[in-house]
């Protein structure tokens, strides 16, 4: 007879909660180092920080009814941490003290310097007591206070006023934009020469290992600090050309001499940017697509080639045998290598906008607010892109399990 | 073959036999005829394809290594080579002195051996977090399992650099209950009662759950490991009595000890490397990545007594990175495998 056990928790509660207990590491990162700060900067982006003076008042004695000091005196009023209460705009809240409490709720008196006004002596100009405290009193002139003022920040909000100084005054924001735009090029380049070298490291030669333990090193000698290799050894060739310049034959920098090489040629003159331009970005694409060439280089491994020798067999040709085998084979790739590129240019720490907004920490003339509504508005557009590219190339990925479901249908 | 009339091909065929029609035809063939047969035999065309790939390939691992060679050569110039227009490559002299005054003025060992124990301890600890988290994702069904994987990649979207300031505010004051309230009182470094997590406090404790430097690759391609691998392994354990702990413990780790070993192997060289989150989180750490970014200028200015001397910062700059890089290096060669195989490993693929 079937007996409903009776302890614990069933199999599946059980296997769901040890799942939960696995992940919880990251659920805590990502709540307390990812989220936290997210929502902290998004809010900070839509609030101006600013400053006021508050005036903080010292609770034990000056609130003390000069007439029965027995009877009223005003204290502060503390939270559960024993911390001073403030109110909105961070005035401290004292709460008023009175020897019988049946009256129900305490009169508050919020310590905000509207209440109290300067004490003035003839001449027209602040007092103060012994300790150096502002002297100030209340209107009516019922009671002195000795107050010391602080300053204290403030949040106001401001809704998206951050946003739109930030689109339209930002000059070096707007420069910096400008310059991250030309990298959209690298993700289609670097997707379609790292497939590229992936199917020429795919066919058998020698020296094939030692040609991809090259392509990939940029991985561990281009990432960090060590990505400083590159600009520094661009950096000697050019002061190195300068010192000379008229020995420009003998010129260390192979920019330099290919652009010399092309000015030669006069009919090529108009080209010489275009051409030196894109030998530099070319250096920067290989250094990118280490990765990348993994990924196809394992995803053209796994294709059978049974099925190309089929298709040999029937008469298709290479090209067709590409296009038809090879690249449906490699799609669901194309969709990891193209999030990893995006990922990659739009984070990566060589982006301009990216080293902008680190650079920006040290610019005194933005504003902690306007340097989080660029960052969002950065990040919103990028992740936004992510979103929906993944979305157009997964469409279109070719997926083999599907595929054999339907047929079976 | 389309080159030669039918008619022509089968009285050949009739005089040779089949195979050697090919070679036969070549020979034969003259004039502009023969140079189109020529390039359209399988071997010529075969060896210009290698050709071609030889010349692309070798350029594209000169462009790779160039920036390395220019570093090393510089690196080993005295400073009237460095002006001398007809030394390109080889120094005229060969000298270790620049290494041997920034070994001693960076104390290269001290620095060394902080960034090697700082990333193998960070690196381990990223592993094995990364790990159970991916174990976890590719192993369990539970609701929200698909949440927890798309956060895991939402991570990689969000850079750093974005979250740094608002980072720092957190953790000079850092109070789990007092994470997401928005007060005046969060610019304020001493109220709110909280710890301050400074130094390499905070890193561990990133580390720890998988929110450095690219964790959630880590995570992705570990998950892939564990999702291919078969499932009657982890059954077999259960009815033999293993707990969950001890089936991942004892059956599914083993194997993905490679894997892993990859994971690591990425973790430590990223974070030996790694300026970006050093510099938010703890800028003063005694590690070589933030130390050699201004040591150059330092030693020029302060010990040679030049104002600005970019010639002499570049050689020593180029000794330096290459005293950075030269570890790496070594453990690249030795480990390639890891590197190489990586994605393959993980059964991204297939």
């Amino acid at each position: 007879m079937y007996k409903p056990r009776k302890k614990g928790l069933d199999l599946m509660t059980k296997r769901s909660l040890s799942g939960w207990l696995f992940v919880l590491p990251f659920l805590l990162g990502f709540l307390f180092f990812v989220l936290s700060p997210l929502y902290t900067s998004f809010m900070l982006s839509i609030y101006s920080q600013g400053t006021a003076q508050c005036t903080e008042l010292l609770p034990q004695y000056e609130y003390v009814n000069p007439a029965k000091p027995s009877e009223k005196c005003y204290v502060l009023e503390l939270d559960e941490n024993g911390q001073p209460k403030t109110d909105s705009e961070g005035n401290k809240i004292y709460v008023m003290q009175t020897a019988d409490k049946e009256d129900g709720e305490p009169e508050r008196l919020i310590a905000n310097p509207e209440y109290w006004v300067l004490k003035l002596n003839n001449a027209g100009e602040k007092t103060y007591d012994a300790s150096g405290n502002v002297i100030y009193e209340m209107e009516n002139g019922q009671r002195k206070v000795v107050t010391s003022i602080e300053t204290r920040d403030t949040l106001n909000y401001v809704g998206l006023d951050n946003y739109k100084t930030v689109c339209t005054e930002k000059r070096d924001y707007i420069t910096a934009v400008q310059n991250t735009l030309p990298r959209l090029i690298y993700i289609p380049a670097i997707l379609v020469f790292s497939f590229l070298i992936a199917n020429v490291l795919n066919s058998k030669f020698r020296g094939r290992v030692v040609a991809r333990v090259i392509f990939f090193m940029p991985v561990v000698t281009a990432t960090g600090v060590a990505s400083r290799i590159k600009e520094g050894s661009w950096e000697v060739a050019r002061f190195g050309s300068s010192v000379s310049g008229a020995m420009s034959g003998t010129d260390l920098d192979m920019v330099e001499s290919i652009k010399n090489i092309l000015s030669e040629i006069e009919f090529m003159s108009p080209f010489v940017d275009f051409v030196t331009g894109a030998f530099n970005e070319l250096s920067n694409i290989v250094l990118f697509s280490g990765v990348q060439i993994l990924i196809f280089l394992a995803a053209l491994q796994t294709i059978s080639p049974s099925l190309f020798e089929a298709s040999d067999m029937e008469g298709a040709t290479k090209w067709e045998a590409f296009w038809k085998i090879t690249f449906p084979m490699v799609s669901p790739m194309i969709l990891v290598a193209t999030m990893y590129t995006m990922i990659d240019v739009f984070t990566g720490s060589n982006n301009p906008m990216i080293s902008y907004l680190f650079n920006s920490a040290s610019n005194t003339s933005i504003s902690l607010s306007e340097r989080m509504a660029m960052g969002w508005l950065y990040f919103l557009v990028s992740a936004l892109l992510i979103v929906i590219v993944a979305a157009i190339i997964s469409r279109f990925v070719y997926n083999e399990n599907e595929v054999v479901k339907k047929s079976r249908r | 073959m389309g080159l030669f009339s039918k008619k022509k091909v089968e009285k050949k065929v009739n005089q040779v036999g089949a195979e050697e029609v090919d070679a036969f035809q070549v020979i034969k063939l003259k004039g502009w005829a023969a140079v189109k047969a020529f390039f359209k035999s399988k071997k010529t065309r075969g060896v210009i394809w290698g050709i071609i790939r030889g010349v692309l390939l070798i350029g594209l691992c000169w462009l790779i290594l160039y920036p390395l060679l220019v570093q090393l050569s510089t690196s080993l110039k005295t400073a009237q080579d460095v002006y001398d227009q007809t030394v390109i490559f080889i120094p005229r002299s060969l000298t270790l002195e620049n290494y041997t005054a920034m070994w001693n003025y960076v104390k290269y060992p001290k620095l060394f051996m902080g960034s090697v124990l700082s990333s193998l301890g960070l690196g381990l600890l990223q592993m094995a977090s990364c790990t159970l988290v991916a174990y976890g994702l590719a192993r369990f069904r539970f609701k929200g399992n698909g949440l927890v994987f798309f956060l895991v990649i939402a991570t990689l979207v969000v850079p750093i650099q974005l979250i740094s300031d608002a980072m720092k505010m957190r953790f000079s004051n850092f109070n789990p209950l007092t994470m997401f309230s928005i007060t005046p009182d969060m610019f304020n470094t001493r109220s709110g009662g909280g710890i301050k997590l400074t130094g390499w406090s905070i890193m561990i404790i990133m580390s720890a759950t998988c929110v450095m430097f690219k964790n959630g690759l880590f995570i992705f391609m570990l998950r892939q490991y564990f999702r291919n691998q078969p499932k009657e392994l982890e059954e077999a354990a259960y009815i033999d009595g293993a707990g969950t702990f001890r089936t991942f413990w004892q059956i599914m780790l083993p194997s993905a000890l490679p894997i892993m070993v990859t994971v690591f192997l990425f973790a430590f060289v990223w974070q030996y490397n790694d300026t970006t989150y050093l510099s938010i989180l703890y800028p003063q750490a005694d590690v070589l990545s933030m130390k050699i970014t201004s040591a150059a200028t330092g030693y020029v200015q302060k010990v040679l007594g030049y104002d600005n001397n970019s010639i002499l910062t570049e050689v020593y700059n180029a000794a330096l990175l290459i005293m950075h890089i030269l570890p790496l290096v070594v453990l690249y060669v030795f480990c390639q495998r890891f590197f190489v195989q990586s994605i393959e490993r993980s059964g991204m693929v297939g």
